[in-house]
């Protein structure tokens, strides 16, 4: 029964093919990893501020897209994208077709998109559980607001935010795998091509889970040592964080109370 | 073909897709009561350290949670028919679409929910068990009358946002062929010529119980800290 025993030459081809294509998983978490930061601080900002409109909008935003699976997300986009591209090309006269646009910047915005409850809640957490006494202080000597974040608030957020940046750093970059359903060439889509010549499936999954098991094993452990390094610096710094600051920031800590149910986990 | 997007065809999209709805919770229901009882299992294997026991459940929960659930999906899906021809000779090839899916996520949803029992019975401080002790109740009775009430409690807002993205995680169902909300969606595209209308019927369903469910959740949590008082200090 040749075809219910593991194909092992196929599932080499399968781990190199896909891990030809890893470069492009990195880009994408990467990349969408770096605008979800922007937006999640500028949304944590304006809910933190309550900025009237922006704070609701935000809010209105938050939960849409919490509430959105990220692969309805991702379909709901490229449909979207696929149907009015040749509208948007005609319109600005451009001399291309939708050939020639990378399809990679669509992935990276629904990824940036669907990170932004987990990131925003994130630093949302992080700025609670910062002490009005921040606050006057800068005020107090005549920092202007966006100096005060600048210079004193957001140096306290991020490291108090890192633990639930690097989770979204993981979660991430397993979500990518969801891309391929929209044909952008990553690590999934690679392990799978040699499948097709086959018509077996089970090894390019197989290649595919080893190799996003490979990537995850490496960033818990760069996380572990990140994590490790920004305790041993709260305490050193005994100022502005002592014990307390750092537990509170755990899922479930008075400083996270308000802003529990904001986290979204990605499979 | 008509306009992109119109209300009409998107209210009249909700009726359908909500028949779709019970395979979601099937998933979403058959995996949670799973995964707790065999988490449960597997947190007190971590807990105690069981050797070789403890090796494999290490390993089985990182993979389950280093791998995205859509490669589970399909590892399942292909490999479950494969190993119990090896194992047993049984040809589960033309078993229904569902049961793959729902292993999937039982296996996957084990893990996480291992991981949140342990760390929801490590969040109680073992003070509590050295003071039950002290009164005299046996290591059962100091588990289940005093571990376990605030285990429940320290563990409950990590179950919720578990819980969410379970239930988005069975949107992936669809990629399976299995007729869930999506693909209801997508049967209802290929019948009308028109996709975009019951995919924002889908996802505003998908909204609505995501925040029904948290409001659930918070509403419980709230209960307990009013009832019993807040735990974390």
């Amino acid at each position: 029964m040749a075809e219910y025993t593991l194909d092992t030459a196929l599932l080499r081809e399968c781990l190199a093919s896909g891990l030809y294509y890893l470069p492009q998983t990195i880009q994408l978490t990467l990349y969408s990893l770096i605008i979800t930061l922007f937006l999640g601080l500028f949304c944590a900002l304006a809910i933190y501020y309550k900025i009237p409109a922006l704070s609701q909008f935000c809010k209105i935003f938050l939960t849409v897209f919490r509430g959105t699976p990220m692969v309805l997300t991702l379909l709901i986009v490229s449909l979207i994208y696929s149907s009015n591209i040749v509208k948007i090309i005609e319109y600005f006269r451009w001399n291309i077709t939708p050939a020639d646009i990378n399809i990679l910047f669509l992935g990276v915005l629904v990824l940036s998109l669907s990170f932004l409850p987990a990131s925003s809640a994130a630093f949302l957490g992080a700025l609670l559980s910062i002490e009005k006494i921040q606050f006057e202080a800068g005020l107090s000597i005549g920092l202007t607001t966006p100096q005060l974040l600048r210079t004193v608030i957001i140096p306290q957020v991020i490291p108090t935010a890192m633990p639930l940046l690097m989770n979204l750093l993981l979660s991430g970059c397993k979500a990518t795998a969801l891309v391929y359903t929209i044909g952008i060439v990553d690590v999934m889509y690679g392990a799978l091509l040699p499948c097709a010549k086959y018509y077996r499936y089970l090894e390019g999954y197989i290649a595919a889970a080893i190799i996003f098991w490979g990537i995850s094993i490496v960033l818990n452990f760069i996380i572990n040592r990140v994590s490790h390094a920004v305790r041993m610096e709260k305490i050193d710094d005994n100022t502005s964080f002592n014990a307390k600051d750092t537990r509170n920031i755990r899922p479930g800590g008075r400083g996270y109370a308000g802003t529990r149910t904001c986290e979204k986990v990605i499979r | 073909m008509g306009e992109f997007f119109s209300l009409e065809r998107t209210i009249d999209a909700f009726p359908k897709l909500l028949q779709s709805l019970n395979v979601t919770f099937e998933i979403v229901i058959v995996a949670t009561c799973l995964g707790l009882i065999f988490g449960f299992g597997l947190a007190m294997i971590r807990l105690f350290r069981l050797p070789v026991l403890y090796q494999i459940a290490s390993v089985y929960i990182s993979f389950m949670r280093g791998t995205p659930i859509i490669i589970q999906l399909y590892v399942v899906y292909y490999g479950l028919p494969m190993l119990s021809m090896n194992l047993f000779g049984l040809n589960i090839n033309s078993w229904d679409k569902l049961f793959f899916i729902i292993t999937a996520f039982v296996l996957n949803e084990i893990a996480f929910i291992g991981e949140i029992i342990r760390g929801a019975i490590l969040a109680v401080p073992v003070s509590q068990t050295e003071a039950g002790y002290s009164v005299g109740l046996t290591g059962l009775q100091t588990f289940v009358h005093i571990i376990l009430p605030q285990a429940v409690r320290a563990g409950l807002p990590n179950f919720t946002v578990d819980l969410v993205s379970l239930f988005q995680g069975t949107s992936l169902a669809f990629l399976l062929g299995a007729v869930d909300i999506i693909g209801r969606a997508r049967m209802i595209g290929t019948n009308t010529a028109h996709i975009f209308d019951p995919y924002v019927a889908a996802a505003v369903i998908f909204i609505i119980i995501s925040v029904l469910l948290e409001f659930a959740f918070g509403k419980i949590q709230k209960k307990g800290d009013v009832v019993y008082g807040r735990i974390h200090s």
